[in-house]
């Protein structure tokens, strides 16, 4: 899903404004999905329901209503954000190994504001092969 | 009583330019009509022979004018009120018609569908379906529709009108539906035959809306097939979650847009939480 953290952030925007969910949650590392089952419980999921789709036995309503939810709540951190015109930048050297940021910059032609404005940014993690996303930190929604 | 406008009595349909009504601005020029008579029963198909129509040369727009008609005066189904200049024609999410007044028909039709509080888009979709069948019916080129208020020329994609309703609830049902529409009479179509144009929309509305006694499901079928928003790729900025793509599949029995995503996700987004709507090539 993404060899380079630059990469994986894309392919990570591009499943949330597609509402590709199950590819987003599939995106998520193993501990961001841990924190998103944590909040969900905290702001009153049912236990049972947690349960069942942790061990994987929800029923498919149910998982695509989760991670349906999931998915718009990524979309209002990215509100007003058009993400075909997004760049990601990655920020080298103050991450330990293993790790990474990649912020997303909205392009501003008005040079004295610089080559664009940070508009969120990713934190990633690589699990084997792959980055994948523990964080989405948003610098423009509420 | 010079200066007051003068409602037409049923079945009477006179020329836009003869001098029935004032100028004055509002309240001034709310028509000095008799009560209507309550609306009793199922909205059925009003010939246009029997339509309570008032004209205005200026006011607001055609849809506040009905809306007061309809809340203060009782106005009947099918109640209509033409008007020569808006001074605000605006559409959905207050977008405003452009094409100028002597080249647009503006009209608003008072609509008491039987629908509950949750069909309450329907009547954009209703709207829209009859303007398009209205212009054809009328000698018009083949229309299409754009979800949920735009209605084009089916050869060159241009908007030829747009639709508007607004919605009234009562206790778990719709109370009263407005649907404004305004016609570019611009090109292709002499203004002369304006009357032709609202005879033939509105005896498509009040067909469409009487089919509604038996269910959504025969004009939202027809609305679908005319509907070039339906089967593309689409990316849509929604109220207030941000933007959005999807593939649009169908358009549900609540009148919204029906998305679905590669991985199986299905969202249905009502008229009033969408922005805007793009079609991605």
């Amino acid at each position: 899903m993404g060899t380079t953290p630059q990469e994986a952030a894309r392919t990570f925007i591009q499943a949330v404004a597609w509402g590709e969910h199950h590819v987003v949650w599939d995106m998520l590392s193993t501990e961001a999905q841990r924190v998103v089952m944590g909040i969900a419980t905290s702001r009153g999921m049912p236990e049972p329901l947690a349960a069942r789709l942790r061990d994987g036995t929800a029923t498919q309503a149910e998982l695509d209503q989760f991670r349906g939810d999931l998915v718009n709540g990524f979309r209002a951190d990215l509100l007003s954000v058009d993400v075909d015109t997004l760049d990601y930048d990655l920020v080298e050297g103050v991450f330990e190994p293993g790790t990474a940021r990649v912020v997303l910059m909205v392009p501003v032609p008005d040079p004295i504001l610089g080559s664009g404005l940070p508009a969120a940014s990713l934190e990633l993690s690589q699990e084997g092969e792959e980055w994948r996303i523990d964080r989405l930190i948003s610098r423009l929604a509420k | 009583m010079a200066d007051r406008p003068t409602h037409l009595p049923a079945g009477q349909v006179t020329e836009p330019s003869e001098p029935t009504v004032p100028t004055e601005p509002e309240p001034e020029v709310l028509p000095d009509a008799p009560a209507a008579e309550p609306e009793a029963g199922a909205p059925d198909a009003v010939a246009d022979t029997e339509r309570p129509i008032r004209r205005y040369r200026a006011a607001v727009s055609a849809g506040a004018m009905a809306l007061g008609w309809a809340n203060l005066e009782q106005a009947p189904t099918g109640a209509t009120v033409v008007v020569d200049h808006e001074v605000s024609p605006m559409g959905r999410l207050g977008q405003m018609w452009t094409v100028p007044a002597l080249s647009t028909l503006a009209f608003a039709v008072v609509l008491r569908p039987p629908l509950s509080a949750d069909e309450a888009d329907v009547p954009w979709i209703v709207g829209s379906l009859a303007v398009a069948e209205g212009i054809e019916a009328a000698g018009g080129p083949s229309m299409r529709t754009l979800w949920p208020d735009v209605v084009v020329d089916a050869e060159d994609g241009t908007t030829k009108a747009s639709v508007r309703a607004d919605v009234q609830l009562g206790p778990g049902k719709v109370r009263i539906a407005v649907v404004t529409v305004r016609l570019d009479l611009s090109e292709g179509a002499d203004p002369a035959r304006r009357e032709e144009f609202l005879a033939a929309i509105t005896g498509h509305l009040d067909q469409r809306m009487a089919e509604l006694a038996d269910g959504v499901a025969g004009p939202l079928a027809l609305y679908e097939k005319r509907c070039s928003t339906l089967g593309h790729n689409l990316k849509l900025r929604l109220i207030p979650r941000g933007e959005m793509r999807a593939h649009s599949a169908a358009v549900d029995p609540l009148g919204r847009l029906e998305l679905r995503s590669a991985t199986g996700m299905v969202e249905r987004v009502s008229v009033n939480q969408v922005r805007g709507v793009e079609v991605l090539a």
